[in-house]
């Protein structure tokens, strides 16, 4: 149990050792970076394999080090956490797996992305608010350069606009906690303590910082309408950055929403809870219906990705224990989906494809080419779309039956979304793959096409990761719940659900 | 009162005196005996630095050998003077150490930079500078104060324009010069209605003699005074609305001139105005707590300007930063928006409470008290700020640098300095895990708790939040700086393929290395450097 640290460590360390061996060889850097990747994801594993709730869901605290008068290191982790510490481990092994033919500065791209990940690790294991805030800025900054070096086209724009919304954000969850803070007297920043201290702040306070620290922190889970960085960026980034972007990071905002935004100040939670929900339900019904209309592959993927964190977003404003169980388990469900969607988009079509174009790929006929991507593809649209046996199912039905607890107008209305999520998925699953190859006369002689390569064996096993682990939570979504749910019933988060449902 | 023992009050003050006579005296035995420039250049350079270093060891020992006379917070006492003129508080005893290892810095990173003709002046001056910047930081009398303020400024003028052949730099010494004087102009201006209307010099007794009622026979003067003293003192720590010398001075002077202008002179002019500021609260108290003090009501006239100078300065400095293509002009436009935050920790550490011990007030947060907020950030802010000129100087040295995309290609450049600009510009940014970014957090920490602790000072809090917020925007211009040097490829010339390395000097990358790993220690284990 006390190994979960080690992720961030590990991540970190094995930035360093990247880097350092980058210099010399660009295979080993690979190599060692799967290695730490990996490491981390079973160190994960190894803990959730023996993970044992609390009985009263607190969190159990893996190191605590005084560290400053107003903030104490103090890692700690309960279910919510475990979960998304877990997803963090399958998605960086399978963004290290999706980035395997990276020739630029092989070294530097995989320290970046260790880097991102160790960041990402720290804000899911945080118990101090001062110390989430420090992963979650140290998570920031690498996705600068993973976009801007490695991205595809557009990308010094995708990344400024991307990282200029991430620290937008994260400026105005430090104002709301600098203000929360000073008005509770200026105490520690130990998330227990700081709790304790400002849900008896005055009401309009509690607004004020609420809407600061959760607006901030739905920046970053791509809340409608401060969500146009999310597709802009991710079709900007890399492949291996993307998944991590829309499959982990986008999940940072969701969890410091739930972790921090929530159980703090839950008059302000109460007095703005019905705003929350109609931009969540907006960002559903909107994304959707644009990616409906995108041209640009990757695009689709990026709106879908803005749909689906809509449905964690509407999960959390309902605040009911089921509709709060399924938004965490949206954010694995997403975290995986969306980083297979990407990787089928970005690696496995863009790549040797070296077009985006829906109508253009519509002559490639890829089903008959890339028969594996075709299938990848269509199994993670189907998991997309919240189809049985997929992780999206459990997800998405928890979240619209706990949202109909409170409010049958948003749990309906967000129902349209998945009729729109589908039509959107099976739209492009036929026009990328299934196109009819030179049906109209005007294009003249038939083109043969060729690939110039297979899909490689690192590809294989990055897609069969994350397809296992969406099934395997499709079938037993009790794996997942059995940590959720005793985390949901701490008292700390039933402040938050308390707040909620009054 | 013997005029040796000035020499156990100064000590400091005296080993930099004794360093500029050592310097130029050496220099030219040494030329006498026809020792190559380059060669005298580092004996001169190592002759500042022994100065230095013996200024900061005479300063440990005078506190630990002349206890009696001169105790932790024992004044100074000069005959024929109402009070204290100089202090040497723990204040201004950090303050003189964070001074001394700035300039020495700085003179270090000079050797970096294009080769200066009289290197063993440059350094004398650097270390006359140094000895009115370490005065500034005991100055507790209105003469005091302006004589520190003219030596250290005379010395920046002259090794601002020191490149002689440069017509820029020649241009920004005499801009500066101007600005200065007339700053000068108005802080005498402001100092003589003080002393007029109160009969008073130090900073003490001025407060006694409002307290028992000066100027309520003349009550507008006392405004003008104070706005005359702060627009000095605004010009000096390029303020906004008085920054506008800044960005010139900063891209015409050498580059290592600039580092000091924008590290040691930055700690002397803050830490001076911190200790002048830190009598406010006795010169108008909270109209609760002293409501018969004659001038609570004029409360408004230091800290709405403090308020108006803070505000402008963050928007001002961070806005115009914004469009800047010249990496030298975007650093002191970046220069302009940390006096912002620099000049919220001065008013929200006098702030938390009018105490006994002005500037070190019980502090807001917890282990750093009052005073040490401010010395804190800037430490941070100068050592960051210096590296990135140190940066510039050396690229000046190959190939010139003036625009941001002149650092292109630089991590193929030379790996080690882009790797160093990088932690220089992130700790600017105010990226954890970089002291840039702790020191302003704890800024702000202080600050929201002062405004919430005393209804006068709320507006500090809006001031914490556009502080907060507008560092989003000054994000994008620290990147354009990290974009160009690790983003862009370095330009291949036409008739030399391949990459012009670029090389320092051990010395030098040796500095900059060590203030790197010192912004990162700081800024995770800041009980590690600071005691």
């Amino acid at each position: 149990m006390n190994f979960l640290p080690f992720t961030i460590y590990l991540s970190f360390a094995g930035a360093l050792l990247t880097w350092i061996v980058g210099t010399r060889s660009a295979a080993m850097a690979r190599w060692v970076a799967l290695a730490f990747a990996v490491g981390g994801a079973l160190i994960a594993l190894f803990a959730a394999f023996n993970f044992m709730p609390a009985a009263d869901g607190e969190p159990l605290t893996l190191a605590r080090a005084s560290w400053f008068s107003f903030a104490k290191y103090h890692l700690a982790v309960d279910g919510l956490s475990l979960v998304l510490v877990l997803l963090t481990g399958v998605a960086a092994t399978a963004g290290v797996l999706f980035s395997w033919n990276v020739a630029h500065r092989t070294g530097d791209f995989f320290a970046l992305f260790l880097v991102l990940i160790g960041g990402v690790y720290g804000v899911f294991l945080s118990a101090d608010a001062f110390l989430f805030f420090v992963f979650y800025e140290i998570a920031i900054v690498p996705k600068y350069f993973l976009i801007a070096v490695w991205g595809s086209d557009s990308r010094e724009y995708g990344a400024m606009k991307l990282v200029l919304y991430s620290f937008a954000g994260s400026a105005l969850v430090m104002a709301g906690l600098v203000w929360a803070w000073a008005a509770s007297g200026g105490g520690s920043f130990d998330l227990t303590a700081f709790i304790a201290q400002t849900r008896l702040l005055p009401a309009e306070v509690q607004t004020g910082a609420f809407a600061l620290v959760f607006g901030g922190f739905a920046v970053l889970a791509g809340m409608f309408p401060f969500h146009t960085w999310a597709p802009t960026g991710h079709v900007a980034a890399p492949t291996g950055a993307s998944m991590l972007l829309a499959g982990v990071v986008m999940k940072l905002g969701a969890y410091g929403c739930l972790r921090v935004a929530l159980p703090a100040f839950p008059e302000g939670f109460a007095n703005l809870q019905s705003v929350i929900a109609v931009l969540a339900v907006a960002g559903i019904l909107y994304a959707g219906l644009a990616a409906l209309v995108q041209n640009d592959f990757k695009f689709v993927i990026g709106y879908s990705s803005v749909s689906h964190m809509g449905f964690v977003l509407l999960g959390i404003a309902a605040a009911t224990p089921l509709a709060l169980c399924g938004a965490v388990l949206q954010m694995f469900s997403h975290g995986i989906v969306a980083g297979l969607l990407f990787a089928v988009v970005g690696r496995m079509v863009y790549e040797r494809t070296h077009t985006r174009d829906l109508a253009e790929l519509g002559t490639w006929h890829l089903a008959r080419l890339m028969p594996f991507a075709a299938v990848v593809f269509v199994l993670a649209g189907l998991a997309s779309i919240g189809a049985p046996g997929f992780s999206g199912f459990p997800a998405e039905f928890s979240i619209l039956a706990g949202t109909w607890q409170h409010s049958p107008l948003w749990a309906l209305l967000a129902a349209v979304g998945i009729p729109i999520a589908a039509a959107f998925t099976l739209r492009v699953v036929r026009a990328a793959f299934f196109g009819q190859p030179n049906s109209d006369a005007s294009a003249g002689a038939p083109i043969e096409r060729h690939l110039p390569e297979p899909v490689t064996l690192p590809e294989k096993v990055g897609a069969a990761l994350l397809i296992g682990a969406s099934v395997i939570v499709g079938i037993c979504p009790g794996l997942l719940i059995d940590w959720i749910v005793p985390a949901l019933a701490s008292p700390l988060m039933q402040i938050s659900t308390q707040g909620g449902v009054r | 009162m013997n005029h040796v023992w000035l020499l156990y009050f100064f000590p400091v003050e005296a080993a930099l005196t004794f360093g500029v006579l050592a310097v130029l005296s050496v220099d030219l035995l040494l030329r006498r005996r026809g020792v190559s420039s380059e060669r005298r250049a580092w004996v001169s350079t190592g002759i500042g630095i022994m100065a230095l270093g013996a200024g900061g060891v005479l300063r440990i020992l005078a506190q630990r050998s002349l206890t009696t006379l001169f105790t932790n917070n024992a004044p100074i006492r000069m005959p024929g003077v109402d009070g204290l003129m100089f202090v040497a508080d723990d204040f201004s005893i950090r303050g003189t150490f964070i001074i001394l290892g700035l300039s020495g810095l700085s003179l270090i990173l000079a050797r970096g930079g294009v080769r200066l003709r009289n290197t063993a002046e440059y350094v004398a001056l650097v270390l006359s500078a140094s000895a009115g910047f370490t005065l500034m930081t005991a100055a507790n009398h209105l003469l005091a104060i302006f004589l520190s303020i003219e030596l250290a400024s005379l010395s920046l003028y002259i090794l601002t324009a020191f490149n002689k052949r440069n017509p820029d730099s020649a241009e920004a010494g005499l801009k500066y010069f101007f600005y200065g004087s007339v700053a000068a102009a108005f802080l005498l201006f402001g100092f003589s209605l003080l002393h007029g209307s109160t009969g008073a010099m130090t900073l003490p007794a001025i407060a006694d003699a409002l307290a028992k009622g000066a100027f309520s026979h003349a009550f507008l003067l006392l405004p003008i005074a104070l706005v005359m003293i702060f627009t000095g003192f605004a010009y000096k720590t390029a303020a906004a609305p008085f920054h506008l010398w800044a960005p010139d001075v900063y891209q015409g002077a050498p580059p290592a001139c600039a580092a000091l202008v924008a590290s040691a002179s930055k700690v002397a002019g803050f830490v001076l105005v911190a200790r002048f500021l830190a009598w406010m609260p006795n010169w108008f108290p909270d109209s609760g707590k002293l409501s018969n003090h004659p001038h609570s009501e004029l409360f408004f006239c230091w800290f709405w300007v403090m308020v108006v100078f803070i505000a402008a300065s963050l928007l001002l400095g961070n806005l115009v930063a914004l469009v800047q293509k010249n990496l030298r002009r975007l650093l002191a436009y970046s220069a302009i928006a940390h006096a912002g935050v620099l000049l919220l920790a001065v008013v929200s550490s006098g702030a938390a409470d009018a105490g006994n011990d002005p500037v070190y007030v019980a502090s807001a947060v917890g282990i750093l008290r009052g005073g040490d907020v401010l010395l804190f950030y800037l430490i941070g802010y100068g050592l960051a700020t210096a590296g990135a000129f140190g940066v510039v100087a050396v690229l000046d040295n190959n190939g010139g640098c003036r625009e941001i995309t002149d650092l292109a290609g630089l991590r193929q450049r030379s790996p080690l300095l882009a790797a160093c600009l990088g932690v220089f510009v992130l700790s600017l940014a105010g990226i954890p895990p970089l002291a840039g970014f702790l020191s302003k957090f704890v800024v702000f920490l202080q600050a929201a708790k002062a405004a919430l602790q005393n209804p006068e000072f709320r507006p500090l809090l809006w001031l914490v939040i556009l502080a907060v917020v507008i560092s989003a925007v000054a994000l994008y211009y620290y990147l354009q700086i990290l974009k160009a040097a690790f983003v862009t490829p370095a330009p291949t010339e036409r008739d030399s393929p391949g990459i012009k390395k670029i090389q320092t000097p051990i010395p030098v990358a040796l500095a900059l290395v060590l203030t790197a790993i010192a912004l990162i220690v700081l800024g995770i284990a800041p009980g590690i450097l600071l005691p």
